[in-house]
C-alpha cells in the first residue's frame, strides 16, 4: 500500500532528524518561521557568546535569550555589546578607545551621526547629489527646472538659520505649508507646522538667539530644520501613515546592507484633511508612536500599527502590482543613495555594525519621500505584534553581524565564497558591493517548482544580489 | 520506527465504501459548479445512510415555505398542538426510515457496514423512541415563538412555553448526559444526536438574545421601524460607522450573545461514547470527548490526496512570497495565465488556477468570476441600504459592539473598520442568506411581527416570512457570535469597496463558513472536520496524539477547533491567510482547513513532544502567525 511505504519513508526521515535534536537543549523555544524548517546548515555557535547591553528592552533580552547568549556581567569580555549611542562612541574616544578584540562588536559606527541627525543628513543628501551632478554621473541627472531626476530623496529642507534666505526665496515662489522641527529630536517633540511667513520669521530668531546663546557659553548649538510639507501624503482609510524599515549595514566600504522584511507602517489615529485650521493637530499630521500614544482611546492591541506585508498585500490589490514594485524599488533605491551619500565619512572600523530605522512618508503619486534615519530605532514593545516583530530582528541582527565579522563564533571556518551560508533569518540583501555568483538556472527551476518550502529545506535561501542585478533602477 | 506500527482505525471495518469522489465527476464548468459538488456529496451520503436528523434538517426550511403561512398562525393565546400527522408529511421517509440499526457497542461488535440494511435492535429503541416522537415537534412549538415585541416572549413564553420546552429537553437530555455509557454505533443515529443538540443550542440563543433586548436601551424591542430622524442620523453616519461615540446610548449594556469559546467548549464537551476514545482509559474519566472512532464517513488519505492533488508539489503552487528570488518572473507569467481566463470568463480555467492561487491584483476578479453573480447586486444592495435606514434590528447594536471589539483591535484589520462595520449591517437584514442556511437553522427562525409594515401598506418584506404579518428575525436567520465579523476582514484586502465586498462575504458566508460554526454532520462542518483532524493526526504522528492526550492532557480541539471555526481568520497573516481561502473558493471544500491544522502539528511535533506541561504545548500550540500555507498542506498531504 503506498500509504505505508510512505509512512516509513517519512519515519526513516523523521529519526534521523530526531537524533539531531538530541544535543538541543530542553528548553521549549516556539519555532518561528525561519527556524522551524529545519535549515540544511544547523547555525551552532561554537563559542559561548557574551553579551553586554546598557538597554533593557524586552525584545532585546527575548532576542539574548532565543540566541542562547550569557550576560557577561562584568567579568570577561563581552563579544557582542547593545549599546546607545553614546556608549558606543564613548568606546571610540580619542585617547581612551576600548581595545578591542578581534570578536568584539558594537552597534553603532562612531559616525553614526552623520545620518541620524537631520541636520547632517541634508546636508550629506545635498552634496552628495551636487557630487553626482559635478561628476556627470548618470544618477545626477536634472530636469529642466533643476530638480534631480534620480537624487529627489528628501523634501525640500533648509537649515535655520543658515539657509534662511533659500528658504524665503522657495517660499515666495511655490507658498504652502512648511514644518519646523529641531535638528536632534525625536519622538515628534518640538515638531510645528508653518504656513505664514512671520511663523517662519519667529523660528529663524530663535534659532539666531540660541546660536548667541551657544557662542557665549561655548557649547553645541541644537539649530532647526524646515522643509516642505508633503500635503498630498497617500491615505489609507483616509488616515496618514508613515512606513518604518529596518536596514542593517555591516560595512561602508564596501557598502553592504541588508533590508528587514518585517517592518511596519504607522498610522495617524485621526483623519487627514489638507485644511489649513486644522495644523495645529498633531494627531492628524504627526505619525510618531510617542505622539499617537498620547490621543484619548489610542488602541493597545494594535497601536496604529499596520504590518508592511499585509500593506503591501492591500496595495497590490489597489495599484496593481508593477505600481507597488516599482514604489518598493524606490524605496530601496532611496535607501541604498542616503548610505552611499555618506560612504566615504563614515570610519570603517570592523568592529562595528548599524541597524537603522528608515522613516518613508509617500505621496499620493506612490513616491516615497525620506523623513528620517533613527541610528537607534525604538526597541519598547508597546503590541504583541510588535514584539514578535522586534525580537525576532534583533536576534537575526546580532546574527548576521556576527556572521560578517566574526564567522567563527557562528561555529563557522570560513565563510563561503557564494555567501549561501548566510543566516539572513529575515533580512534579504539590499545592495552588496562584491558581485557575488548567482544561481544557475537548474537551482532557479527547481526553486520555483518546490515553492517556499522546497527553497527553505535547502542551503538558505536568497542568493546575494549583485548590483547588477538591480537594474530596474535606473528605468525608473 | 514509531510510525511503524500504525494500528488500522477500529471503524476502518465500519466503514461503508468511499463515496465516489469529487474529481470522478465530471466537472461542472459553470458558476455554481461548487455548490453542486457539496450538494452531490450531501445526496450521496445521506442516501447512503438514511439520515434522521438530516433529513429533517434539510426539511424543515422547505416545509415551512410550503406550508406555514396557512397551518400555523402563531398565537399565543392557543398555543399550536403537535400533530402528528404532520410530521410525517413534513418528512415522511425520515420517520419511516428512522435507522435504527444499532450494532451493539464497543470494539470488537461493529462487523457490519453501516449502509446495510437497517436492523432493528430493541435495546437502543428506548432511546431513540422519544426523540423520534419530538424532534419533529421542537419546531411547531417554536413557532409560538414570533412573539411580537420580546416583552412576550420574555414573559410568556419563557414562562409557559419554553416551561414546557426545556422539560420536553430535559427528558431527552437525561439520556444524552448519559451517553458516555452507549454506543453510537452509526452516523444517522449521531445525526439525530447533533440536530437535537442543535435545537436545544438554538432555542438557548434565542432566549439570550431576548434577554439582552430586554435588558439593553432598546427595552426589549427586537425590530422596529426608525423614526425619520433616526433614519436621518444613520443615513449620515453610514460613512462613520466606525465612531461609536455616535452609538452610545444604544451600546450602553451590549454584550456578544456567544463567542468562539462557547463554540470551542461545546465540540469538546459534547456528550460522545466511551468507545470512540476508547484507545486509552486516561480520558475516560474526564468530561472531554474525542472523536477518534466517531462513525461519521471520512475520507482517507488517498482520497484527500485525490481531491487536492493540486496542491501536490509537482504542481507550480503561489505562495505569495514577495521576497523569493523569482517571484516577479513566475509571477507575471501566471498573471498573464490567470488575465487571459478572466477575459474569456472562464469559469472552469479559473477554478483551477485558483486552485493554485491568485496573486493579490487579480484574486478579486478572479473570486468574483467564480462566486458571484453580479447581475442582481445593484438592486439587492440598494435594497439593503434602505433597508438600514428604515428598520432598526437589535442586533446591530450587538454587531456594531463585536465589529469595534474583534476587527476594530486586530492588527490587520483595523483600516477596515467603517467597511467591516457596513458589511455587518448589511448582512444582518439579507432575507437572501437565510434561503441559502443549510445547517443550524433546525428551527424556523424566530419570527418578528412587522407592525409598521402593516400601517404601510407594505407586501411582506421577506420571501420567508412565516405568514404576512411576521417575517424571520433577525432577517437573515443567523444568530451571529461574536467574532464572525472576522470573517469579512480579510475580504478587506480584496474587494475594496463595500459594495463588492458584501457580496463576495455573503457567498463566503452561504457557501462555506455556515458549515464552520454550527454543528452538523455535513461533511464540511465543524464536527466531521474535527473528526477528520483528529483521524489524522492520529494516523500521521501517533507519537504526538499520545503525548498530548495521555502525558499532557491537552486537548487538541482547544486549538484547532478555533482554527478552523475561524477558517484561520486573525491567526494566520493576512497573505498567507488569502493563499489559503485561493484553496477553498478553487477546491470548494473546506477540509483544506484541516489538512493546514495537521501540517502545523507535524510541523510543530518535535517541539511538541519535548513539551513537559499543558501550559508549554498551549504556548507552541497557540502562536501560528508566521505559518506557511502552501508547504504545511504539502507536508500534510505529500510526504
Ligand atoms: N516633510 C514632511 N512632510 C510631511 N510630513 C512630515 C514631514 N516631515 C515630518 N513629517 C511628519 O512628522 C512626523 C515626525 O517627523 P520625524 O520623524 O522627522 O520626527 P522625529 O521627532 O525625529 O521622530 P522620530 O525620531 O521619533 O522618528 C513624521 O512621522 C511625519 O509623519
Amino acid at each position: 500500500m503506498s500509504q505505508t511505504t510512505e509512512r516509513s519513508d517519512s519515519d526513516s526521515e523523521s529519526d534521523s532528524s530526531r537524533e539531531e535534536e538530541e544535543e538541543a537543549p530542553p528548553t521549549v523555544k516556539i519555532p518561528t518561521r525561519k527556524t522551524e524548517v529545519p535549515s540544511a546548515v544547523p547555525v551552532k555557535f561554537q563559542a559561548v557568546i557574551k553579551y553586554h547591553t546598557d538597554q533593557g528592552f524586552r525584545p532585546l533580552l527575548c532576542a539574548f535569550r532565543n540566541l542562547q547568549w550569557r550576560d557577561f556581567a562584568n567579568r570577561g569580555r563581552w563579544h557582542m555589546f547593545w549599546a546607545n549611542v553614546a556608549n558606543a562612541r564613548a568606546l571610540f574616544q580619542p585617547g581612551q578607545r576600548y581595545y578591542f578584540n578581534d570578536d568584539q562588536l558594537v552597534n553603532h559606527y562612531q559616525s553614526c551621526y552623520q545620518l541620524s541627525r537631520k541636520d547632517n543628513m541634508t546636508k550629506n543628501i545635498k552634496k552628495f547629489r551636487m557630487e553626482m551632478a559635478h561628476l556627470k554621473d548618470p544618477i545626477g541627472k536634472k530636469d529642466r527646472h533643476g530638480n534631480f531626476l534620480y537624487l529627489d530623496l528628501i523634501a525640500p529642507t533648509y537649515l535655520l538659520p543658515f539657509d534662511f534666505n533659500t528658504f524665503l526665496t522657495d517660499f515666495k515662489k511655490n507658498g504652502g505649508l512648511y514644518i519646523v522641527k529641531p535638528c536632534s529630536g525625536s519622538q515628534g517633540q518640538g515638531i510645528f507646522l508653518v504656513n505664514q511667513l512671520d511663523q517662519a520669521k519667529r523660528w529663524q530668531e530663535k534659532a539666531l538667539a540660541e546660536i548667541a546663546a551657544c557662542v557665549q557659553d561655548n557649547e553645541g548649538y541644537q539649530g532647526y530644520l524646515i522643509s516642505r510639507y508633503i500635503a498630498n501624503p497617500l491615505l489609507i482609510d483616509g488616515k496618514k501613515f508613515d512606513l518604518r524599515i529596518y536596514i542593517l549595514v555591516t560595512s561602508f566600504k564596501p557598502l553592504r546592507c541588508y533590508y528587514y522584511r518585517q517592518g511596519f507602517c504607522r498610522f495617524c489615529a485621526t483623519r487627514y484633511s489638507p485644511d489649513v485650521g486644522n495644523i495645529d493637530d498633531k494627531f492628524m499630521h504627526l505619525t510618531n508612536v510617542a505622539v499617537q500614544k498620547q490621543k484619548k482611546g489610542y488602541n493597545r492591541s494594535h497601536g496604529n500599527k499596520w504590518s508592511l506585508k499585509a500593506f503591501r498585500l492591500y496595495m497590490e490589490r489597489v495599484y496593481g502590482r508593477g505600481k507597488i514594485d516599482s514604489l518598493f524599488d524606490k524605496i530601496f533605491w532611496m535607501i541604498v543613495q542616503s548610505l552611499r551619500s555618506v560612504q566615504s565619512l563614515m570610519d570603517n572600523d570592523r568592529h562595528c555594525y548599524e541597524m537603522y530605522g528608515y522613516d518613508c512618508l509617500i505621496d499620493a503619486h506612490l513616491k516615497p519621500w525620506l523623513l528620517e534615519i533613527n541610528a537607534s530605532p525604538s526597541l519598547e514593545d508597546s503590541t504583541p505584534v510588535d514584539r514578535v516583530i522586534k525580537t525576532s530582528l534583533l536576534s537575526d541582527t546580532m546574527r548576521m553581524a556576527l556572521y560578517e565579522r566574526c564567522p567563527h563564533l557562528l561555529g563557522m571556518k570560513e565563510k563561503r565564497p557564494d555567501a549561501s551560508d548566510m543566516p539572513l533569518g529575515d533580512y534579504e540583501i539590499l545592495y552588496l558591493e562584491e558581485p557575488a555568483p548567482k544561481l544557475t538556472p537548474a537551482e532557479r527551476v527547481k526553486k520555483a517548482n518546490l515553492g517556499r518550502y522546497g527553497s527553505t529545506s535547502g542551503p538558505l535561501q536568497a542568493p546575494p544580489l549583485a548590483p547588477q542585478d538591480r537594474p530596474r533602477w535606473n528605468s525608473m | 520506527m514509531l510510525h511503524c506500527v500504525i494500528p488500522q482505525p477500529k471503524r476502518s471495518a465500519t466503514h461503508p465504501p468511499p463515496r465516489p469522489h469529487l474529481s470522478d465527476q465530471p466537472f461542472y464548468g459553470f458558476r455554481n459548479s461548487i455548490r453542486q459538488h457539496i450538494d452531490a456529496k450531501t445526496k450521496v451520503t445521506s442516501q447512503k445512510t438514511t439520515a434522521l436528523g438530516r433529513s429533517i434538517s434539510k426539511s424543515t426550511p422547505t416545509t415551512t415555505t410550503s406550508s406555514t403561512s396557512n397551518r400555523y398562525r402563531p398565537s399565543l393565546a392557543n398555543p399550536p398542538r403537535p400533530k402528528a400527522k404532520l410530521i410525517l408529511k413534513a418528512k415522511p421517509e425520515a420517520a419511516v426510515k428512522a435507522p435504527i440499526n444499532t450494532v451493539g457497542c464497543g470494539d470488537a461488535a461493529p462487523k457490519e457496514p453501516a449502509c446495510k440494511k437497517p436492523t432493528v435492535d430493541r435495546s437502543n429503541r428506548r432511546l431513540l423512541r422519544p426523540y423520534r416522537r419530538s424532534l419533529p415537534l421542537l419546531p411547531l412549538l417554536t413557532r409560538s415563538y414570533p412573539a411580537l415585541s420580546v416583552r412576550l416572549l420574555n414573559q410568556s413564553v419563557r414562562r409557559e412555553k419554553t416551561g414546557r420546552l426545556e422539560r420536553l429537553l430535559q427528558a431527552h437530555l437525561e439520556p444524552a448526559a448519559n451517553a458516555v455509557k452507549w454506543a453510537w454505533p452509526n452516523e444517522s443515529t449521531l445525526q439525530a444526536h447533533v440536530d437535537f443538540l442543535n435545537i436545544r443550542w438554538r432555542l438557548q440563543l434565542e432566549k439570550a438574545l431576548a434577554r439582552a433586548a430586554a435588558g439593553s436601551s432598546s427595552a426589549g424591542t427586537l425590530h422596529r421601524q426608525r423614526t425619520l430622524e433616526e433614519s436621518r442620523f444613520m443615513w449620515s453616519s453610514w460613512a462613520s460607522l466606525d465612531d461609536v461615540s455616535l452609538f452610545q446610548d444604544q451600546l450602553r449594556d451590549i454584550e456578544p450573545l456567544y463567542t468562539l469559546k462557547d463554540l470551542t467548549k461545546r465540540i469538546m464537551e459534547f456528550p460522545v461514547p466511551e468507545e470512540w476514545c476508547a484507545d486509552s482509559s486516561a480520558t475516560a474519566k474526564s468530561n472531554i470527548s474525542y472523536w477518534l472512532h466517531c462513525p461519521l464517513p471520512l475520507p482517507d488519505w488517498d482520497e484527500l490526496r485525490g481531491t487536492f492533488v493540486e496542491l501536490s508539489p509537482l504542481y507550480d503552487n503561489y505562495c505569495a512570497d514577495y521576497f523569493e528570488e523569482d517571484y516577479k518572473e513566475v509571477q507575471d507569467a501566471r498573471d498573464g495565465r490567470l488575465n487571459r481566463v478572466l477575459k474569456r470568463r472562464d469559469v472552469l480555467s479559473a477554478v483551477k488556477l485558483c486552485r493554485l492561487g491568485c496573486s493579490a491584483s487579480n484574486r478579486d476578479a478572479t473570486w468574483s468570476l467564480i462566486l458571484r453573480d453580479k447581475t442582481q447586486e445593484e438592486a439587492q444592495y440598494k435594497r439593503l441600504l434602505a433597508e438600514f435606514v428604515r428598520w432598526e434590528v437589535f442586533l446591530d447594536w450587538v454587531m456594531l459592539q463585536s465589529v469595534m471589539d474583534t476587527v476594530g483591535n486586530a492588527e490587520q484589520f483595523f483600516n477596515f473598520v467603517t467597511q467591516m462595520q457596513q458589511v455587518m449591517q448589511l448582512f444582518q437584514r439579507d432575507p437572501a442568506v437565510v434561503e441559502r442556511l443549510e445547517v443550524g437553522l433546525l428551527l424556523e427562525p424566530l419570527g418578528v411581527e412587522g407592525e409598521e409594515a402593516d400601517q404601510n401598506g407594505d407586501e411582506p418584506r421577506h420571501p420567508k416570512a412565516v405568514s404576512d404579518r411576521t417575517s424571520p428575525y433577525p432577517p437573515n436567520g443567523v444568530i451571529p457570535f461574536h467574532e464572525m465579523s472576522m470573517y469579512a476582514g480579510p475580504l478587506a484586502y480584496v474587494c475594496i469597496r463595500t459594495k463588492p465586498c458584501y457580496f463576495m462575504f455573503r457567498e463566503f458566508y452561504c457557501r462555506y463558513f455556515q458549515f464552520l460554526h454550527h454543528l452538523s454532520t455535513h461533511p464540511q462542518s465543524i464536527l466531521p472536520m474535527y473528526a477528520l483532524f483528529e483521524n489524522l493526526l492520529h494516523s500521521r504522528e501517533q507519537s504526538v496524539w499520545e503525548h498530548l492526550r495521555v502525558k499532557l492532557a491537552v486537548h487538541p480541539a482547544k486549538y484547532v477547533v478555533p482554527w478552523l471555526t475561524m477558517a484561520f481568520s486573525s491567526f494566520i497573516e493576512i497573505d498567507q491567510l488569502l493563499v489559503l481561502w485561493d484553496r477553498i473558493v478553487g477546491f470548494g471544500d473546506l477540509r483544506v482547513l484541516v489538512l493546514l491544522a495537521l501540517g502545523i502539528f507535524i510541523l510543530r511535533g518535535k517541539v511538541l513532544l519535548k513539551c513537559k506541561t499543558s501550559r508549554e504545548a498551549g504556548a507552541v500550540l497557540s502562536d501560528i502567525l508566521n505559518v506557511e500555507v502552501v508547504p504545511l498542506l504539502q507536508l500534510a498531504l505529500f510526504t
